[in-house]
């Protein structure tokens, strides 16, 4: 069996197993740090991402060790950080990690069973009972290649479907939606049931939605065309969800990586998906062209859109807040089309220029912890943390319907996807951080008609070709 | 003696040195050189080191990542067969000329109105300065709320007089005219102003013999201001050119690209600062600086041409 296999499926079973017997690990439990240095930590600027400074200021306090941060957008954490990396300035002790840029930081980055070895009394069989809450997809994700794993996720943006369970539920809605569909209105679970309630639900103004007439036009659809990171994961999510692949990882018989394939059959998937989009395109609001996900989300809470079909977890909370603005509104979940969304988290990761590893180490094991990670959530935080996420309160006031209301969309998701990570080009090739920027660049121009689906996949087969062989020891196979 | 010797000769020597040095200091050759030699040691420190560095780089295939490798003309090969690079060049130079027509039309137009005595001026032409004084940023962020196609103020008030809104960041085609208009806003009151002190400084006899011949204000204006402007003109179109060609601020508020609107300098930050390919994205830089380079010299030899005349 290929060793990415056996950390895979070991992974598992720990998940499974051991959850009962994972001690939770609190800020009591961080030990003296001998290494008074001051550490610095970068993070995602904005949002829910400034939930953590408290965290940070509670472990300052409890050790003594000064932790300083700074935030970066999401456009600019990539390039950042990186050229500190590369440089070895040690600018970052700890870095944020997404989970595609994971190999390519590879060479900067210290494994994490390394430095339980070093700092900490319960070692490296400690540090992976304490991880075991993980989910084992996700741990892969914030893997190496090769099995190392390089830090402690402690934020998810997996892909979820928000919809309108108001609309979706009206009586009226469902009888219109079955005469003229000849079959049930629910949530979709096809690409087919997904373009009819998108063109369902896309009316103009003097129609009526709910018995109610509209004074503006409403859409049935919120997406993200712009040329922003979130384009090409809603593509991804549509090409994952019929089995393809944007490359497929090849590995040896002993499980190393050893190339990437790109198959007529994926190829095919991938203009297939490009097609569904630019055909989803007419039912979503104008502006969609430039929009990411503060547009798109902000269409859903005004009233305009009755679904975002493809939508990062930490927005559902913000989505909710469409009872306030329409008549009876209320905000549902959903597994994404196919199940397969774009599951991405950002992890923590100990930088190997460090001035003081050991206080990184400390920090990361706390904030990735069970209890620290519940208590985030509790503020609106989307945790990382698979049993923090299954002990929360799903159900009862509306505080726990606004802050878990997407878990168990989430974790359904994670449990399909988990089988398919070691294939993903995503997770596996070095070169992806350069490569995520010529998906976004090739799927907008598609979304905008700039270019042809046809087109679009040429420009990606070119784009792989190019990246991939230059940034990374694993080439393109062709064929 | 030997001693007396050094005692009569000493004062004697160092007279004669300070008087070659005082020599060697007035003397215009020398003591401009001098004078300047410290702004010129640090034009070689941050201009032209640099320069010729990244020079070096675009020669090679550095990925922030080993040694840079020679590749000799690979870059500059790659770049003449890239057809994004073209397409980037083209929009480009589309805003520039664009940007710079647009603004001395209209900077002639506003400086002919402010060339008069009226009341509120100095508030009119202070509120004028305004926009160059905002971050360009900033200013991108602002344009892209205010211009946006459903929460923008613009779109809003286009409503309310009965006109559809608009997606001027979301329509291909429409959105690189906003991003002139952006730059435009911008940067119009430096035309104003230039041209404003230009009006103010031209002589009044002429005027006054062309008051006397007769002559319409129309044909003082082409056949007497403009010519005199002219040096001004070309002084703005030359900064303008300079600054055009690295324009950047408006997109990363607004579109980042999409919409068919990448420009060059866009297109260097991806390849040098997102995709880490530094020989490319210098290379993509270099050619740029040499395209820069030739327009601003054309223009300066004719601007010096003009001042001589």
């Amino acid at each position: 069996m290929r060793c990415t296999q056996y950390f895979a499926v070991s992974a598992t079973v720990l998940a499974l197993s051991l959850p009962a017997f994972a001690d939770d690990f609190t800020l009591d439990d961080v030990p003296d740090i001998s290494n008074r240095e001051a550490i610095h930590v970068a993070l995602e600027a904005g949002g829910g991402a400034d939930l953590i400074i408290p965290f940070l200021e509670k472990f300052a306090e409890k050790t003594g060790i000064e932790v300083t941060h700074e935030s970066m957008v999401f456009a600019t954490l990539y390039s950042k950080q990186i050229v500190e990396l590369q440089g070895g300035t040690g600018a970052y002790d700890l870095v944020v990690t997404e989970t595609s840029w994971t190999n390519e930081w590879e060479d900067y980055l210290v494994p994490m069973e390394e430095l339980a070895e070093k700092f900490d009394p319960a070692g490296a069989g400690g540090f992976r009972e304490y991880i075991s809450g993980h989910d084992p997809g996700i741990l892969r994700m914030a893997s190496t290649r090769g099995g190392n794993l390089v830090g402690v996720p402690y934020y998810t943006y997996t892909m979820i479907n928000i919809f309108r369970e108001d609309v979706l539920n009206d009586a009226g809605e469902q009888a219109a939606f079955k005469a003229r569909y000849n079959y049930d209105l629910a949530v979709p679970t096809t690409r087919q049931q997904l373009r009819d309630v998108a063109e369902f639900f896309t009316r103009d103004a003097g129609a009526t939605l709910k018995g109610e007439t509209l004074e503006e036009p409403i859409y049935g659809i919120s997406l993200m065309a712009g040329r922003f990171p979130h384009v090409q994961d809603e593509v991804t999510a549509l090409l994952w969800g019929e089995g393809g692949r944007w490359a497929r990882a090849v590995r040896d018989g002993s499980g190393k990586v050893t190339g990437f394939a790109v198959t007529e059959e994926d190829m095919a998937k991938l203009e297939s998906a490009f097609s569904f989009y630019r055909d989803l395109m007419r039912f979503a609001p104008p502006g969609t062209e430039n929009a990411f996900w503060d547009f798109a989300t902000a269409q859903f809470v005004e009233g305009n859109t009755m679904m975002i079909p493809l939508m990062y977890a930490p927005l559902w909370n913000w989505s909710t807040d469409v009872k306030n603005n329409a008549k009876g509104g209320r905000a549902a979940a959903a597994p994404v089309v196919g199940e397969r969304p774009y599951t991405g988290a950002f992890h923590f990761a100990p930088s190997r220029d460090s001035g003081n590893a050991e206080a990184g180490y400390w920090l990361l094991k706390y904030i990735g912890a069970k209890s620290t990670q519940q208590e985030m959530a509790e503020t609106g935080w989307a945790s990382a943390r698979r049993d923090s996420l299954m002990a929360a309160r799903k159900e009862g006031d509306d505080a726990a319907y606004k802050n878990f209301g997407w878990i168990n969309s989430t974790v359904a998701q994670w449990d399909k996807q988990a089988p398919d990570v070691d294939d993903y080009l995503h997770f596996n090739s070095r070169a992806f951080g350069k490569l995520y920027e010529q998906m976004t660049i090739i799927a907008h121009e598609n979304a905008t008609g700039t270019k042809t689906p046809a087109e679009s996949v040429e420009a990606w087969k070119r784009a792989l070709k190019r990246f991939q062989n230059r940034y990374d020891d694993a080439k393109l196979i062709d064929g | 003696m030997a001693d007396a010797d050094t005692l009569t000769r000493g004062p004697s020597g160092a007279g004669d040195r300070q008087s070659s040095l005082s020599r060697l200091l007035n003397k215009d050759s020398t003591s401009k050189w001098l004078l300047i030699s410290p702004l010129l040691l640090f034009l070689a420190a941050f201009m032209l080191y640099p320069t010729l560095y990244s020079l070096y780089m675009s020669f090679t295939d550095y990925i922030m990542r080993g040694a840079p490798n020679f590749v000799g003309l690979d870059n500059y090969r790659y770049l003449l067969d890239d057809p994004v690079f073209w397409e980037a060049l083209g929009r480009t130079l589309f805003v520039l000329v664009a940007c710079i027509v647009i603004e001395l039309c209209l900077g002639l137009a506003i400086a002919l109105l402010l060339n008069r005595d009226f009341w509120g001026q100095d508030l009119i032409k202070g509120l004028c300065f305004v926009p160059l004084l905002i971050s360009p940023l900033a200013m991108s962020l602002m344009w892209n709320y205010m211009l946006h196609i459903q929460f923008g103020v613009v779109n809003d008030m286009l409503q309310a007089i009965g006109l559809p809104a608009v997606g001027w960041f979301s329509t291909t085609g429409l959105a690189i005219w906003s991003i002139v208009f952006i730059s435009v806003w911008q940067w119009l009151p430096f035309s104003i102003f230039v041209l404003l002190a230009g009006l103010r400084s031209l002589p009044r006899d002429q005027f006054e013999a062309a008051q006397v011949d007769g002559l319409s204000a129309w044909r003082v204006f082409f056949l007497l201001q403009l010519p005199m402007l002219a040096p001004l003109i070309i002084i703005i179109v030359l900064l303008r050119t300079m600054w055009l060609m690295r324009l950047f601020d408006p997109l990363y508020g607004t579109t980042r690209g999409g919409l068919n609107t990448e420009l060059l300098d866009w297109m260097i930050y991806r390849t040098a600062f997102v995709d880490f390919d530094i020989g490319l994205g210098t290379a993509y830089a270099m050619f740029a600086l040499y395209l820069t380079l030739i327009g601003c010299l054309l223009m300066y030899k004719r601007l010096m041409r003009m001042m001589k005349g």
